[in-house]
């Protein structure tokens, strides 16, 4: 069932972002011409540069900005809203409704940073070749630098930002699933929940900070660390956080609009 | 399979301080063609929703076909919500596509038929559809399924008396014979001459549930003009509002 909830969500990226994904790559082409003739011809090398950047961070504020309003939208309307008539009338279960839009969401999320970073490095005033030719250089530098720890760090790396990534849509999530549970307003409830999450969340770990060191935990064991080993604990440490606070908003989230969806 | 499709016990739905729903008791069998009558607010949709699974009721219990609200009333069920619930994007043939990979039910062959009868070109946006054309494809989909209990929130509320008729009959000629319809209206008169029980709710109540045949006979009128006689809104004395 999981896969053809997923067959119809991917249906609806597809309806959203085909035009879309394209139109930033090719805007970023546009731009990247129009402003080599600028550089060239008109403006002074300053000016040119400053629209440059502001371009480039253009670039990235409309694209998470659709993206960001596409994942509440689809929750929001698509179980929450008037397509929850059709979509929880289904005979599937609520963990599935919601594991579909989470992974739908992040696969859009993934795509969207990788055609805004695509957008960025084709701006980039060099050949095309360069610009491409270097970053590959790079890669391959990390990974064929003779130090084994490089290709553990990349997957830590990768795991930890699918993670957060998780994270941060699935606050969104259960944010919208408290504000449900109110009877008006639930937009603003829904505000109110998501500052709420972060409030207690900051609150957390500052508990925890603050615990560990009025009980005076021996920390010698980091000081004993090489800073590989402690980099890997820092990065393992993370994504346990990340990993726990994905869990707690999806169940959390998922119990709500098994026992208390209220579609009015 | 249970012998009754639908058994409620004390069925109390609350919004707030407002009860929705209170104490209601019945039970319903296969194979009826069922009126849930009552003035706006009365709770039709209400319980609608409740047997759809899309609200959770206060108190009381609640078995269709002798099992809580779940995946097999999901299954079972083919519900006709009292608005749209499209997404956007969507196009009549995505329904379709949705409806035959989720109801074993869903008779595809049979849903092209009616939109074609129905003069509905299911290859067009529905977003660009007008109100009356979208009310079609959601009927088609709701009938065009092999259920075992219909619920018709409305189906007949915005639209004129020639196409109230039509609707009926569509409903009518397509419905699964061994199941069951129920039908929510307060305009009874264009739909008594199809219903075999009436259930009369007011404020949440049941105040009647009987055959249609058993209340002509018993009280001598018919159902409509009983409906207005218990529903009859008393003007306030002194002519003034």
């Amino acid at each position: 069932m999981l896969r053809k909830l997923l067959k119809y969500d991917f249906r609806s990226v597809i309806k959203e972002f085909s035009i879309l994904w394209p139109a930033a790559l090719v805007m970023a082409l546009v731009m990247r011409f129009t402003l080599s003739m600028a550089d060239a011809e008109i403006l002074g090398f300053d000016i040119a540069s400053a629209i440059e950047s502001l371009v480039y961070f253009g670039i990235l504020v409309a694209m998470a900005v659709v993206t960001l309003i596409f994942i509440i939208q689809r929750f929001f309307r698509g179980i929450l809203g008037e397509e929850g008539y059709l979509m929880n009338t289904l005979p599937v279960k609520s963990w599935q409704l919601v594991l579909s839009k989470l992974i739908s969401a992040m696969v859009v999320t993934i795509f969207s940073s990788l055609i805004a970073l695509l957008s960025i490095l084709l701006l980039i005033p060099s050949s095309l070749y360069d610009v491409f030719g270097v970053a590959f250089q790079v890669i391959v530098d990390y990974f064929s630098s003779g130090r084994p720890d490089n290709a553990l760090y990349a997957l830590e790396f990768l795991i930890l930002m699918l993670l957060s990534v998780s994270s941060s849509i699935t606050m969104f999530y259960l944010a919208m699933a408290i504000g449900h549970l109110f009877g008006r307003n639930r937009i603003a409830a829904s505000v109110i929940a998501y500052i709420a999450l972060n409030a207690v969340v900051n609150a957390l770990v500052m508990v925890l900070a603050v615990a560990a060191a009025i009980l005076d935990i021996n920390m010698d064991f980091i000081a004993a660390m090489t800073a590989q080993q402690a980099l890997h604990a820092a990065f393992l440490l993370m994504i346990a956080g990340c990993l726990v606070l994905t869990l707690i908003y999806y169940f959390a989230a998922t119990y709500i609009i098994k026992r208390h969806l209220n579609l009015e | 399979m249970s012998d009754l499709l639908i058994q409620s016990s004390h069925l109390t739905k609350t919004f707030g301080h407002k009860a929705a729903l209170r104490d209601v008791t019945c039970s319903i069998g296969r194979g009826r063609i069922v009126g849930l009558l009552g003035p706006n607010g009365s709770g039709k949709t209400t319980f609608i929703k409740i047997l759809c699974g899309l609200l959770q009721p206060t108190a009381g219990t609640l078995a269709v076909d002798g099992e809580p609200v779940g995946l097999h009333s999901k299954a079972i069920i083919s519900y006709l919500p009292d608005r749209m619930y499209f997404a956007d994007w969507m196009k009549a043939t995505d329904l379709f596509d949705l409806f035959q990979d989720f109801y074993a039910d869903f008779d595809r062959q049979k849903a092209a038929e009616m939109c074609r009868s129905l003069g509905v070109e299911p290859r067009d946006r529905l977003k660009t559809m007008s109100k009356g054309t979208k009310e079609k494809v959601q009927l088609v989909m709701v009938m065009a399924r092999k259920a075992q209990l219909y619920l018709l929130d409305e189906p007949i509320a915005g639209v004129d008396p020639a196409a109230r008729d039509f609707i009926l009959n569509t409903i009518l000629t397509n419905y699964n014979e061994a199941g069951t319809v129920l039908l929510s209206t307060h305009l009874i008169s264009d739909v008594e001459r199809v219903l075999d029980e009436a259930l009369f709710l007011r404020q949440g109540e049941i105040i009647l549930h009987n055959s249609v045949d058993n209340i002509r006979e018993s009280e001598g009128k018919s159902v409509d003009s009983l409906f207005r006689e218990m529903f009859r809104a008393v003007p306030m004395e002194g002519g003034r509002f």
